[in-house]
């Protein structure tokens, strides 16, 4: 197999790594959704929470998706 | 498919060359010089004849001026706030060269696009971090990754992962911006390509390019949220590396 169609497949490969990031994701608001139905209150002192939750989480999917945008690319 | 990753490209507009090393003047300096400019203007205006009652332009800037004041006040405490210029400057800058590579038409250039430009800015906060806790607690400041009320062994073991953590921060900060520009800008213009493949569909020429459109429109709302996101985390995660400088836990 040469390197070009290996880089290909090698960037398919890595794209799967935002799937598991969209679990994460997925995970942080259903907590937060979850705690603010039970105590409406909260969601003001969640909120920030919230967002730098999501942010952490996010750029680990995107650390994979270019990685995959790198091999597919370079 | 054109190549998503073209849109990264430095470009040398005026070479310039100082002992040896290149300083050119590129399309990353100059739209990092329109950022600066567009900034000194929003805080020049808004702070040209301050009153009691502000307009709407000074309101403005007391907001985006709060809005760091209490992110140093919840996550620093009352020491914080001699950082607020620190974070302040780190905050809006970030958030001005994230929110123009998002203007159509002109040729825009995201400068935090690019590693160079976010590594510089995490280093920086780095070794501040650095240098306040040392100069605060000089070498207690290795307290910091000592976990408490542990038998000794289990601590060395600790302490070399929290070390080795606290040496990855720049390096999260850096890719966590550069990162998430660098995918949305490729994800758009991806779209973009589908919108011109879409459209010179010969039997019905532009009707079905109206579908990717209207996707990208949504995703250039979601990289302006985004944008804004990334240029707050930023912010937060420099003013709680802080205070684990200043504070110690």
């Amino acid at each position: 197999m040469d390197l070009a169609s290996a880089s290909k497949i090698a960037a398919g490969l890595a794209a799967m790594g935002a799937g598991l990031a969209a679990i994460g994701v997925g995970s942080i608001f259903g907590q937060y959704l979850g705690g603010v139905a039970r105590n409406p209150e909260a969601d003001a002192k969640l909120g920030g929470r919230l967002i730098f939750g999501f942010a952490v989480t996010e750029a680990l999917g995107l650390i994979a998706a270019v990685v995959a945008l790198a091999l597919a690319f370079s | 498919m054109a190549n998503p990753m073209e849109q990264f490209e430095v470009v040398t507009k005026v070479p310039l060359e100082l002992g040896g090393y290149d300083v050119s003047f590129t399309n990353s300096s100059l739209w990092m010089m329109v950022a600066l400019i567009g900034v000194a203007a929003f805080l020049f205006i808004g702070t040209a004849s301050p009153k009691l009652v502000p307009n709407r332009a000074q309101a403005a800037v007391e907001y985006l001026y709060d809005f760091v004041r209490k992110i140093l006040d919840e996550n620093v405490g009352p020491e914080g706030r001699r950082f607020v210029p620190l974070i302040f400057s780190l905050f809006i800058f970030v958030l001005a060269c994230n929110l123009l590579g998002l203007i159509p038409w002109v040729g825009a250039f995201t400068p935090t696009s690019h590693i160079a430009v976010t590594f510089g800015l995490a280093i920086l906060v780095f070794v501040i971090v650095c240098i306040v806790g040392f100069a605060r607690h000089g070498l207690h400041f290795f307290s910091l990754f000592w976990p408490k009320g542990v038998n000794p062994a289990l601590g060395a073991f600790v302490f070399l992962i929290e070390f080795l953590s606290f040496l990855s921060r720049p390096f999260t900060l850096a890719i966590r911006l550069f990162a998430n520009m660098t995918a949305g800008h490729v994800l758009l213009k991806v779209f973009g390509t589908f919108v011109v493949a879409l459209g010179s569909f010969g039997a019905l020429p532009y009707v079905l390019g109206v579908v990717p459109l209207a996707v990208n429109v949504a995703l250039s709302a979601l990289e302006v949220l985004i944008a804004v996101v990334q240029a707050y985390v930023f912010a937060l995660l420099a003013s709680i590396y802080l205070n684990d400088a200043i504070n110690l836990h």
